[in-house]
């Protein structure tokens, strides 16, 4: 037996390096890859050829005329989560009312976290000092964030009021009432203005029954939580409350009074020595991250990653989603893999920051229960404000997108009320059994869709089945269909439709790279027998009317303006 | 469409661009700037890529992947990183995800007429090009993260700097990474020596 040195090892791989050093891939691979460049090229000429010529040269003088308004136009002033999940922009002027009956939450640009009660109807604006909320019908709960200069207004179509604390907000058909959970509003009626503080309330109608303020925001989400604050009063409120703000109300200041890791350790470690997951555990591997109440373990992390996600940035996959969202969803217990943050989300600072690892154990303070969320934004942000003296600020660049609008022929399909779809899933109100899912040969023989938005596989081609739904819901799966960009709804209407739409699987329509790298088995009906059908782009024109222009949307990144190395622990 | 075109025309035109220039160029639509990337790197993620799958074709599909990749993510390429690196970024996260999805990969003995040289006698020529091959199948054989590391920093000779970029990890995690590759890979070549020297024995070769 003879044992190999490492300057025998060392010489043997120089001769298979040089052995292979003039290995190239065959020449068919550069024609296959050159044959995929002119196809390319060929389709975005094409498409794009002398109308985005066109598009450009108007673009470019009409941004001339209206400068920046243009873009504040265009741009999101809220993001939409929903109750299952999914997260979108939400542009101005729109009217938006959650399909699910558990509501959604709404972040708005400031910061501010608004909770849709269900079955209520809004729409957001831009007011000359901040933005405006139009409550057509329902009920909200807003947590509106300090604001500075800046003002967050909520007009109903009998009063306004002016933000400037916690509130619930009910309209109905005889008026608007609103309760102060805490903090303080001005309300205006007419040319009256009266303040609220913390427990008070105003109708617009002596109609409106008076209740209780805490009885204003049972329907909420986080009903609990802003109970327990409202009944302790003023002193204890700032904290419970943290856990309904979202983490970007950092870049803005939080009060002192939040909830903040007591005890944290920082060790630098290094991703290949990991130590053993103790029996029973569940470890996630260096760049995850877990969370169980009170405690917070990010193992073995770079800086940048840390920062990321104290941020609320996803990993880069779902960078086009959502225009940029922050505020991914995390729970305790579970185990997130978060990647390594690879410079496209935190920006500047210096190498070392992309390079060491660390990892951090942190316990709240004694008494406090923050969520998983408050633990993983605001506290850990400030953990890293405090340990590596982080300062950040967040910017905004601009990068190519779509905007779906309807093409010169006009739209080829009829709006239609909410009723006209079939509802699926748990029995109606009324008790009776909802219907089951409609697949495509059952719309084609003239069934009514299932309410909402269906994918499914045909053959080669996608199939999306819509069932009363707006064309700003479309705008959400086309941009994951489009390879993860972000589509823009500039269609003009809120009305729903019913509607199918088949087009090719290929390059122009890949669905999102993290779809693709998850291999997952192909959907029912991909061994269909069916024919090829035109790309998504002719689809949209030919089926629905619609068509995809080429455009500019809004992502966010931070920007490291400065941190040092961890103090000890 | 435009002819193909040959490598010599993208040496001409393209030689005195660095790579950054070229990405700029293909990303507003210069096919020869595209086609000088492609010219420009594809030997090295061909290599790279046969280390981490093994086998030719699996490596020719991989240099087709990263390429069409970067053609769709030329955006996406920072000007301050090497593309190089980049690409080898891509490539690795192919490999692996065909390498996952296959789960088999064929033998370089397959292909082992490749490494003929022009060494003076058949025997040697024979004994250096059966030791090239164990020297192959035991980088196949090592876990992916120690494959990565022998294939860039021992074959491709990237510097530690340039390894970390393209893995994306620390370059002291490039340093023990790579200490501990070449001792796992000592370990295999040793038994694949020693099987190979009981084969000839058993074979009647003059050792």
């Amino acid at each position: 037996m003879t044992q190999i040195r490492e300057e025998d090892l060392l010489a043997r791989l120089r001769t298979l390096a040089s052995a292979e050093a003039q290995r190239e891939a065959s020449p068919h691979v550069r024609v296959e890859v050159m044959k995929a460049w002119d196809a390319r090229q060929e389709r975005r000429t094409r498409f794009f050829g002398w109308r985005a010529a066109f598009v450009t040269m108007a673009t470019v003088i009409g941004i001339a005329l209206v400068g920046v308004s243009f873009w504040r136009q265009t741009d999101w002033l809220a993001i939409v989560e929903a109750a299952d999940g999914s997260h979108y922009g939400l542009g101005p002027n729109t009217v938006f009312s959650p399909d699910d009956s558990r509501g959604a939450m709404l972040t708005l640009k400031d910061g501010s976290r608004v909770e849709m009660r269900a079955h209520s109807a809004l729409s957001l604006e831009r007011a000359s000092d901040g933005i405006g909320i139009r409550l057509r019908t329902g009920g909200l709960v807003i947590n509106a964030v300090p604001q500075d200069r800046s003002h967050l207004y909520v007009h109903t179509k009998d009063m306004t009021v002016v933000v400037l604390g916690t509130f619930a907000v009910n309209t109905e058909d005889n008026g608007s009432r609103v309760a102060v959970i805490d903090g303080e509003v001005r309300v205006r009626e007419g040319t009256s203005e009266k303040k609220l503080t913390r427990g008070e309330q105003v109708a617009t109608s002596p109609l409106l029954a008076t209740r209780p303020v805490k009885e204003e925001f049972t329907w909420s989400r986080q009903a609990n939580v802003i109970a327990a604050a409202f009944a302790q009063g003023m002193a204890n409120t700032a904290a419970p409350l943290a856990a309904v703000a979202a983490p970007q109300t950092r870049v803005q200041g939080l009060a002192p009074t939040e909830p903040e890791f007591e005890v944290a350790s920082i060790r630098a470690c290094d991703p290949d020595h990991l130590p053993e997951t103790p029996g029973g555990g569940r470890g996630g591997g260096a760049n995850s991250l877990q969370m169980t109440p009170g405690r917070l373990r990010a193992l073995c992390m770079t800086a940048a990653t840390l920062i990321r996600t104290a941020y609320g940035f996803g990993p880069i996959d779902l960078e086009f989603l959502n225009g940029g969202s922050r505020g991914r969803a995390m729970d305790f217990t579970n185990v997130y893999g978060l990647g390594v943050e690879d410079g496209r989300r935190v920006r500047s600072g210096p190498d070392w920051m992309r390079s060491e690892h660390y990892t951090i154990e942190a316990v709240a303070v004694p008494g406090q229960t923050p969520s998983a969320e408050t633990m993983r934004g605001p506290m850990l942000q400030r953990l890293l404000e405090r340990r590596l003296q982080l300062k950040a600020h967040v910017e905004v660049e601009q990068i190519p997108s779509f905007a779906l609008a309807v093409s010169k022929s006009g739209l080829k399909i009829k709006p239609v009320t909410a009723d006209a779809c079939e509802p699926t899933g748990p029995p109606l109100p009324n008790g009776a059994p909802s219907g089951g899912r409609r697949h495509l040969d059952d719309v084609r023989r003239g069934e009514r869709p299932s309410c909402g938005l269906l994918g499914e596989r045909n053959g080669p081609n996608t199939v999306f089945i819509g069932g009363a739904v707006p064309l700003e819901g479309l705008t959400r799966v086309l941009g994951s269909r489009l390879g993860g960009i972000r589509v823009l709804d500039r269609t003009g209407t809120t009305d729903r439709f019913n509607f199918v739409l088949e087009f090719a699987v290929d390059e122009n329509a890949p669905g999102l790279p993290i779809e693709r790298r998850l291999d997952l088995p192909p959907l029912p009906g991909a061994e269909n027998d069916a024919p090829l059908a035109p790309t998504i782009f002719t689809a949209l024109e030919d089926q629905l009317g619609l068509r995809l222009e080429r455009a500019q949307a809004g992502r966010e990144f931070l920007v490291v303006d400065h941190i040092e190395r961890p103090t000890s622990n | 469409m435009e002819p193909f075109s040959a490598p010599r025309q993208y040496k001409d035109v393209q030689a005195h661009l660095d790579d950054n220039a070229l990405v700029v160029r293909a990303r507003a639509g210069d096919r020869e700037a595209f086609a000088g990337l492609y010219e420009r790197h594809q030997g090295a993620i061909f290599r790279f890529a046969l280390h981490m799958t093994g086998a030719t074709a699996s490596a020719e599909d991989v240099v087709q992947e990263v390429f069409v990749a970067l053609m769709r993510g030329l955006n996406r390429v920072e000007a301050n990183r090497s593309v190089r690196a980049y690409l080898y970024g891509i490539a690795r996260h192919i490999a692996a995800r065909r390498r996952r999805r296959e789960r088999l990969w064929v033998s370089f003995n397959a292909e082992a007429h490749e490494l003929a040289s022009g060494s003076p006698s058949v025997v040697e020529d024979l004994q250096r090009r059966d030791d090239l091959v164990r020297l192959r199948d035991a980088i196949v054989a090592l876990p992916r993260k120690y494959r990565e590391v022998i294939a860039l920093c021992d074959l491709e000779t990237l510097s530690y700097e340039e390894a970390a970029s393209s893995l994306g990890c620390a370059v002291g995690t490039i340093r023990s990474r790579l200490h501990r590759a070449r001792a796992r890979l000592a370990s295999l070549l040793e038994r694949a020596d020693n099987d190979a020297r009981f084969s000839r024995r058993a074979a009647g070769w003059v050792l």
